[in-house]
């Protein structure tokens, strides 16, 4: 019995969310800003281009990414230069040139290099971080014309986790936005 | 938009009164330190303060060529200001015949003593001789006032001429304004040399000459940073700057602080590096006798503060923020040209005259005076510029957060 119900499950998958296409990008910040306005918050768009103001748009709230990569940099300039001044002075000291042992003028470039090289590491590997990434598989496939937001479609998805989430009243308000197309799909 | 209202001329014309007293004034009272202190210690004090200001034309002059080539909107709203500081540099010309006239006071190159005591002094006196100083000097403020000419009367053909006619003078400019670009750079190269590189005669670096090229530059930016929220906070602009074009500026500026960096430390530690006697005694003299308190307040004021206060978005977009690190980095490019150029006269030991503050302000007060005589006769934002539909958009779209005016 509860084997046939958890088949009936996998059988009709919940519903994910609902999916409004547009044709131009400023018809989708309108369409967000709208539904910033109106209060809802699981709101994701797809577009196949970047948009400029978007981001507020839909009210995402500043990336933690700046932080990763200051964190990264402060990481990487202060650790080898750490590093160098432990070389030189308790590894192996050696004399280069008649020079003091702590010598930081010759330090600096790794220093900046450091800095360089863990802030786009941390750039990198944080935006997989926060994206979630790797992630094989997204619901938003499923939605009707989905393919078209990496040619010339801007789409606009508000998930179900959205607490004022009704799907008649959604698809009404997203027509009124000038949605061509609202379709509702599943995960 | 485009006209300047009464109000902005009325302040204008104030402050280039003000600034022709304060200026006149000061250069008088630094005159008098002839008398009360001596002839070579008010030269040295002009030598410093006209290349100060000598450099904000400069600066200038390398913005009003870049902006005519890569056309962004960022030109568009400091093309005027670079523009009439670049016509300035004729005027500086007059402003160098104390120079000439104090050469050998000023030049230890121009000593027969010393020609004859050092070869490497009397084997560069092909190159390094007071005709040909002069000739160079005339030659270098000929070109530039030349370019800054073609590119003002193009300027003011373009006023002139109907909107519809907006892409035959960007192409214009743009055909000026990129050889332009490299003569520039290449006349402050030999100038460099010649007005600061060869106060110490037996040093060279090739690197001189760029670093404090992107010094200027620097300070230019910020310049425009300071002059923008100054007329934009008194509503005196005729229009608001959108955020956007406000950040590319902070971008420019924190770019520029580190490219300053980049070029001057290189230079540092190249010397320190090769440790050979010619190189070393330039940056000897100024890391010792304390000199290095400026040396290193300029790694920490020059670099480390502006790095770490630009590299935040907020900051970059917040005008009164961003205005007054731009004032710190103005104050801390004048102790970095001060220290280029000071030590070389005071080997051993720190030394400021007040003639270096009356000189500082009396040729910045008549720099500031002729930079207004020259913002007075055109519109502050040209009205045909082919930037101009891209700036309105951008001012329209006031619904679109991104597009908003920069806040005080």
């Amino acid at each position: 019995m509860s084997k046939a119900m958890s088949k009936a499950a996998t059988d009709s998958p919940a519903t994910y969310g609902i999916m409004a296409e547009f044709t131009e990008s400023s018809a989708l910040i309108h369409a967000a800003e709208h539904l910033r306005d109106a209060g809802y918050t699981k709101v994701e768009a797809y577009t196949p281009i970047p948009v400029h103001g978007l981001d507020v748009a839909i009210g995402h709230k500043p990336s933690r990414l700046p932080w990763l990569v200051l964190a990264g940099g402060l990481t990487g300039s202060s650790g080898l230069f750490a590093f160098m001044t432990w070389v030189n002075l308790v590894d192996y000291p050696m004399n280069i040139g008649g020079r003091p042992h702590f010598s930081w003028p010759a330090f600096v470039p790794i220093t900046f290099e450091g800095m360089v090289l863990f802030s786009a590491l941390a750039a990198v590997f944080g935006l997989f971080l926060i994206c979630g990434f790797p992630r094989p598989y997204h619901p938003v496939f499923n939605a009707p014309g989905f393919e078209r937001a990496t040619t010339d479609g801007f789409f606009l998805c508000i998930e179900t986790s959205d607490p004022l989430y009704d799907a008649a009243k959604a698809k009404s308000i997203l027509t009124g936005l000038g949605a061509t197309a609202v379709n509702e799909f599943s995960e | 938009m485009a006209e300047q209202t009464d109000q902005l001329r009325t302040t204008f014309d104030s402050v280039q009164k003000r600034a022709y007293i304060v200026g006149g004034a000061a250069l008088a009272l630094t005159v008098v330190g002839i008398a009360v202190s001596s002839t070579s210690q008010v030269l040295q004090s002009y030598l410093f303060a006209f290349l100060f200001f000598f450099g904000l034309s400069a600066g200038s002059m390398f913005l009003l060529t870049l902006q005519h080539i890569t056309s962004g909107v960022w030109g568009l709203i400091i093309r005027r200001f670079v523009e009439a500081a670049a016509l300035v540099i004729p005027w500086m010309g007059i402003l160098f015949i104390p120079i000439l006239l104090g050469i050998t006071v000023l030049y230890e190159w121009t000593d027969p003593v010393r020609i004859a005591e050092e070869h490497a002094i009397s084997a560069k006196v092909h190159f390094l001789n007071i005709p040909f100083f002069t000739i160079r000097a005339v030659l270098y403020f000929v070109s530039w006032g030349l370019l800054a000419r073609r590119l003002r009367s193009l300027s003011i053909q373009q006023e002139n001429a109907p909107m519809s006619e907006t892409e035959t003078f960007r192409d214009k400019l743009a055909t000026t304004g990129g050889p332009g670009l490299v003569a520039h750079v290449m006349l402050w190269t030999f100038a460099a040399t010649d007005w600061g590189m060869s106060l110490e005669p037996l040093w060279f670096s090739s690197m001189y000459p760029v670093g404090w090229m992107i010094g200027q530059v620097l300070t230019v930016f910020a310049l425009m940073i300071i002059v923008l929220w100054l007329l934009s906070k008194n509503n005196l602009l005729g229009y608001e700057i959108p955020v956007d074009r406000l950040h590319d500026l902070g971008k420019f500026t924190f770019a520029f602080t580190v490219l300053w960096t980049y070029l001057n430390y290189s230079q540092y530690l190249i010397i320190w590096s090769g440790n050979i006697p010619e190189e070393t005694p330039w940056f000897y003299e100024r890391t010792n006798y304390g000199w290095q308190y400026l040396a290193i307040a300029l790694i920490f004021g020059h670099f480390f503060l502006p790095f770490f206060l630009l590299l935040s978005r907020h900051t970059k977009r917040n005008f009164n923020v961003v205005a007054r690190i731009s004032m710190w980095i103005v104050f801390i490019e004048v102790v970095y040209v001060f220290w280029l150029i000071n030590p070389a006269f005071h080997k051993g030991a720190f030394q400021i005259h007040w003639t270096h503050v009356t000189a500082f302000i009396g040729i910045g007060g008549l720099w500031l005076a002729m930079v207004i005589r020259y913002l007075k006769q055109l519109p502050i934002l040209p009205p045909h510029d082919h930037r101009i539909p891209e700036l309105e958009a951008q001012l329209a779209g006031h619904g679109h957060s991104h597009h908003a005016p920069a806040q005080h």
